[in-house]
């Protein structure tokens, strides 16, 4: 198990440090800079400030020093909101957006095994439809719709919760923007979780645990436990999917977390911003598929004698 | 078997439909307490269904009616509970496939355990413990260390055993085998039907045993039930049924392989010389894995003389298909190789394009080797568009017609699919393929062994009519003695990629020198064959 | 010959085959596409045409002017051109009235003109020296189905002509991805060993990266370019589609049927062309089906971040947006849209789930 861990976490680093390269090499190579702004700087002030960014040295050695800094922990300077650092920045940005990730992931996850076993278990051909039906619509309706009918009903109709802001993480704050998160992916894991119970119950392992007279909940555990790996897979996927997501809902809602600095630093090619985000982000979807590995090892024990499975 | 023993389970009138479709169609059997009852047909013939619905372990849109009495209990319409109280205790199943009916992801112990702890209400410890007892009874060695073993670290033979170990966990008065030693190789299964017959007279149990092989059956059954489309066609003791069968079905399942060859030309040139042949594989390892390499196949040395059939016996996993493969230079493999006095060492794969329409091969599996995406004309004549491109698409289809004649298939099939044949018109379709270029060799790789018996005899006659009919030489692979006993003039037998033992097929079968020829053969004899 | 019966069906799914779902995927989607390629050129509206008069109007199937609006106008006209009008309405034509205090500036008649609900006036008579004047005024009659934007334009040409941008960019996209995705999936997959594993590596490398943060920065490098949209997104959605002919690749290579091809000695672009390729079509359609939809929706989060398709062009995800802003008073101009994008999507998706039940 430790090797196994080890071998993936050998192969995370590699990934990462070449996500960051060609990030650097792709943003350098647009068109344009960080200071071709609207109204025009003196060509002076202009080359002053490239200068202190050190964006006049060659493009090898800019990308050197920018390793070097990330290796301290330092994502360098913000060349647009140019008195704040990335850190600062992110320092408060990150944990916003990391309170409103979990949270949706862990509701996604809750809800839709919750759907998804209440599907399958359902004795006649109806509940397995309503599920499927149901999450269709989860999954088709894209997040910027769901979010400002969520605000006109709830904030602008019923008046009980607040229609966008942040306001130190106050709980009726998050409701909606964490719902709206995780709205599709509790859809996609309710239809993944249905189909691979069902695909469990059909199993041959499990017909003989109804041969032997075993107990309903000893089934159902068992199926459960094999329904597992598949939905357990897609998480990784949907960590990704969510961190998607909250750009645009952190958009809509007016939340400062990274997904708007992120918008904001594209569109203002903050070269150094954008670069941090896709560090952080990249990190994040890495750290979470790893430990998504780690528990299809720890679920299935065929899984741990290779190195590479699937 | 005591005839008047008082009856433990009766069919009656047992009928399962999946729509409009009939599995079954109203069976009646009696099985009595100690008896072991052997219900026998070929796939599809709904011998699974009836102990599955009797169960009422089918899916839910499979409908059964009838009576199912057990005890005198009517085991259709009892509840739920108390069908669960019977089941695993009076009356426990044994599947096919040891593989897939274990749950993977749990220790041999834990599974048994869990049937103690639920069924037998044995407290923890007092499970494990007996757990122990039962894979030693079940004829595991190590017993202990088993315990903590997931399926996948077992062997077929031991995961069957672990399986059986299971299902007589809580003495049950009814065991019930559906096919438990099918996936398994011969000397695996007989020993794994040997161990049936052990724990049946030292349980007392009464056994319904269910197998597509009227043979393996001869040894076990106290009865024998026939089965065909839904129905039972012919019941009675065992002995009775072996001495004297009365349907005409029974004796077609009887029927054994044509016995001896009737030529064997000794002055024949050769046309195959192998000598020395190798093939290794590299497992390629993870990133930070070595490499692995594994052997398949060392040193083999062959002969094949024109117009004879030389058959490679040999359980899965001995490296046979890996060899044939070699021989016709599929596979990278040393050694060195020479089909009609050319040495076809140097030869790269253009310059063995024109040497291909003399060497050809069928594989075991008719599902998979024909492309679900072509007409029977088009598989039929590939070939032809390789070694013929010049041939017309009129001369092509004329072509697939006759070849479909020659392998007594109805031309007109040329525009099926082959999703639409029997698994036999398959075959018949793959043998075409590789009969259209008139070749000289032909591999055939289990050219039976996905194939009902009944088939399987026919398919066997067809290869040696076309044999006759053009002085074909066969290197025929098969697990299975009888059929390599039926065909083979000559037998090599193959154990851990080597050849352990060759000759004539008489010497061999009734000579052979090795431990392990011996060991085949007495498992083909018990099994009822040969 | 014996003819075994095919085995029986032990699954909790069969028997529920459904082809309705399919059907009605089908006829929306036709119905959506067949609207989107004809409507705009029936609506009687250019898609960027600007009606000055008609902002943020209801959805509505009657013809305007209203009476209101008819009032509203010619109360305006008459305080901008300091006239005192009493109007009569004669069927589709207005016969004004103007009185005033001096001589009536004739520019009132290009007042009218100007106006959205009025074809061009005439005078029909001048009294009292040019004090009094009797003028016809034809009425305009549009419809607007599905209202006004805050630009006044006609939202269900709008809507129509997203859609043509958001189908063609799904599919045009989805080429791409196609294209891309079976070349490379397709090479790696018959290479295989050391060139397998390494293009399979470069993969999973982009993967790590959620599509959205990829698509920003191509867009970012490209520039806002409607073509380089397709091309960003089609570059970052070939991902599944290679892993996917890859997967096909290998094991259709270790198939009988291709091993007997090679024992006939067959060469390998014939076994790729008559073997391997039709016998992955059908999970590569089965996906095709779960790209599109999913190229849209990506295309409508890119427009909807304003990175996408600009003004006055537009696809959902840009009117989708509009609407999201405008959502106090004007739910129109969400509901329009996200209907026809959830629509689209859903049908979509539905179809794809069926197809690849069935491969």
């Amino acid at each position: 198990m430790l090797r196994f861990f080890l071998a993936r976490v050998a192969m995370a680093v590699p990934t990462l440090l070449i996500i960051i390269a060609l990030a650097f090499f792709l943003m350098r190579l647009a068109p344009g800079g960080p200071f071709d702004s609207a109204r025009a700087l003196d060509p002076e002030i202009a080359k002053n400030l490239r200068h202190i960014y050190k964006l006049d040295r060659p493009l090898l050695e800019q990308f050197w020093f920018y390793l070097q800094s990330l290796a301290h922990g330092d994502f360098g300077p913000s060349l647009h909101w140019r008195d704040f650092t990335v850190n600062q920045l992110f320092a408060t940005a990150l944990p916003i957006s990391v309170a409103l990730g979990t949270k949706a992931m862990l509701l996604a996850v809750l809800a839709g095994t919750a759907l998804g076993l209440g599907g399958a278990m359902s004795k006649s051909q109806i509940g397995p439809r309503i599920v499927d039906g149901a999450a269709l619509f989860g999954i088709v309706l894209p997040v910027f719709v769901v979010a400002p009918l969520l605000q006109l009903g709830f904030g602008l109709t019923l008046h009980i919760l607040p229609v966008g802001g942040w306001n130190d993480g106050a709980w009726q704050n998050q409701i909606l923007p964490v719902i709206t998160l995780a709205l599709p992916q509790i859809a996609i894991v309710a239809r993944l979780m249905q189909a691979a119970l069902r695909d469990a119950l059909a199993m041959p392992h499990i017909r003989t645990l109804r041969a032997f007279g075993m107990p309903g909940f000893h089934i159902y555990g068992h199926a459960l436990r094999a329904a597992f790996p598949p939905v357990v897979s897609y998480l990784g996927l949907a960590a990704a999917n969510v961190l998607t997501g909250s750009v645009i809902v952190e958009t809509i809602f007016g939340i400062p977390g990274m997904g708007r600095y992120f918008v904001d630093g594209a569109l203002g090619r903050d070269y150094t911003l954008v670069m941090g985000t896709v560090v952080v982000v990249a990190a994040a979807v890495l750290l979470f598929n790893l430990i998504v590995d780690l528990v299809l090892a720890w679920l299935d024990p065929r899984v741990r004698y290779e190195s590479r499975p699937g | 078997m005591d005839v008047s023993a008082e009856p433990l389970l009766q069919l009656r009138d047992l009928r399962v439909s999946y729509g409009a479709t009939l599995a079954v169609k109203g069976l009646s059997l009696t099985v009595r307490r100690g008896e072991t009852a052997a219900i026998v047909g070929e796939s599809g013939s709904g011998k699974s269904q009836t102990v599955l619905a009797a169960l009422r372990l089918l899916p839910r849109h499979a409908h059964t009616s009838g009576s199912v009495l057990f005890e005198g209990m009517e085991l259709l319409t009892l509840s739920q509970k108390r069908l669960d109280s019977l089941l695993g205790r009076r009356i426990a199943v044994v599947f096919q496939e040891p593989m897939s009916s274990l749950d993977p992801l749990f220790t041999v112990g834990s599974q048994i355990g869990a049937v103690l702890r639920l069924k037998a209400g044995l407290p923890r410890r007092a499970a494990y413990a007996r757990a122990k007892e039962l894979l030693d009874l079940a004829g595991i060695a190590e017993p202990g260390r088993r315990l903590h073993a997931y399926p996948h670290e077992l062997s077929g033979g031991q995961r069957q055993r672990v399986a059986i170990a299971m299902a007589i966990a809580c003495n049950p008065d009814l065991l019930i085998a559906d096919e438990p030693t099918t996936a398994l190789d011969v000397t695996v299964a007989a020993k794994i039907l040997d161990l049936l017959a052990k724990l049946k007279q030292s349980l007392g149990m009464a056994m319904i045993f269910i197998s597509h092989d009227l043979g393996i059956v001869r040894r076990i059954a106290d009865t024998i039930h026939v089965m065909r489309n839904g129905e039972i066609v012919e019941s009675g003791a065992a002995a009775k049924i072996f001495a004297n069968p009365r349907h005409d079905y029974t004796r077609v399942l009887l029927e054994n392989m044509p016995r001896a060859r009737r030529h064997a030309r000794r002055d024949a040139p050769v046309l195959l010389r192998a000598e020395n042949i190798g093939v290794k594989f590299t497992l390629r390892g993870g990133l930070f894995e070595a490499k692995r390499a594994f052997t398949a196949v060392a040193g083999v040395s062959l002969c094949l003389d024109q117009g004879r059939t030389l058959g490679l016996v040999g359980e899965s996993g001995s490296g046979k298909s890996t060899l044939a493969r070699a021989l016709l230079k599929l596979v990278p493999a040393s050694g060195r190789i020479s089909f009609d006095g050319r040495d076809l060492a140097g030869l790269d794969r253009a310059a063995m394009r024109p040497l291909r329409r003399s060497m050809q091969l069928v594989f075991q599996d008719p599902y998979g080797s024909l492309s679900p995406c072509m007409r029977v004309s088009d598989i039929v004549t590939e070939g032809l568009r390789v070694h013929d491109p010049a041939i017309s698409r009129k001369q092509r289809d004329t072509r697939a017609a006759l070849a479909l004649e020659e392998v007594l298939l109805d031309p007109e099939l040329r525009q099926r699919f082959p999703q639409e044949l029997s698994g036999g018109q398959r075959q018949r379709v793959a043998i075409a393929r590789a009969m259209i270029l008139k070749p000289r060799l032909v591999v055939l790789d289990e050219p039976t062994s996905a194939l009902d018996r009944t088939v399987q005899i026919g398919i066997l006659a067809l290869l040696e009519d076309l044999q006759d009919a053009h002085g074909l030489a066969y290197v025929l692979i098969s697990h299975d003695l009888a059929v390599i006993r039926a065909a083979a003039d000559e037998i090599a037998v193959m154990k851990d990629g080597r050849i352990v033992e060759q000759g004539p097929t008489q010497d061999i079968v009734e000579r052979p020198r090795e431990p392990y020829t011996r060991s085949l053969l007495a498992a083909a004899l018990q099994t009822g064959e040969a | 010959m014996n003819e075994p019966a095919p085995a029986m069906p032990i699954s909790f799914t069969a028997g529920a085959t459904r082809n309705w779902p399919l059907r009605v995927s089908l006829f929306i989607l036709g119905s959506i596409a067949l609207l989107c390629l004809i409507g705009p050129l029936v609506s009687g509206h250019p898609y960027d045409q600007v009606y000055r008069d008609y902002v943020l109007v209801r959805p509505s199937l009657f013809a305007h002017p209203d009476a209101s609006e008819i009032d509203n106008a010619i109360a305006a006209i008459a305080r901008r051109m300091h006239v005192h009008i009493e109007a009569t309405r004669d069927g589709e034509t207005m016969h004004l009235t103007l009185d005033a205090e001096k001589p009536v500036d004739p520019r009132v008649l290009r007042a009218f003109a100007r106006s959205d609900l009025f074809a061009p006036a005439h005078i029909a008579a001048t009294e009292d020296e040019g004090r009094r004047l009797e003028i016809d005024v034809p009425l305009k009659r549009m419809v607007f189905l599905f209202g006004t934007d805050a630009n006044g334009r006609d939202l269900f040409t709008r809507v129509l002509i997203a859609g043509r941008i958001s189908l063609a960019v799904g599919l045009l996209a989805s080429f791409v991805a196609l294209t891309i995705g079976v070349a490379y999936g397709a090479v790696a997959g018959y290479a295989g060993g050391r060139i397998d594993s390494l293009m399979m590596r470069a993969i999973e490398i982009v993967y790590a990266l959620p599509f959205i943060f990829f698509v920003i920065v191509l867009v970012m490098v490209f520039g806002r370019h409607f073509v380089l949209i397709f091309v960003a997104i089609g570059a970052v959605e070939w991902l599944d589609m290679a892993r996917i002919v890859r997967g096909q690749t290998l094991s259709i290579k270790q198939r009988d049927f291709v091993a007997a091809a090679e024992a006939l000695g067959a060469t390998t672009p014939a076994i790729l062309w008559r073997h391997v390729i039709p016998n992955a079509a059908g999970p590569i359609a089965a996906y095709l089906a779960v790209l599109v939809p999913r190229v849209i929706l990506l295309e409508s989060f890119v427009s909807f971040l304003g990175l996408g398709v600009q003004e006055p062009l537009t696809s959902w995800g840009v009117l989708v947006a509009d609407g999201a802003r405008n959502i106090q008073g004007s739910i129109h101009l969400l509901i329009f849209p996200a209907l026809f994008l959830g629509a689209t999507l859903g049908a979509l998706q539905s179809l794809g789930d069926g197809w690849r039940a069935r491969a």
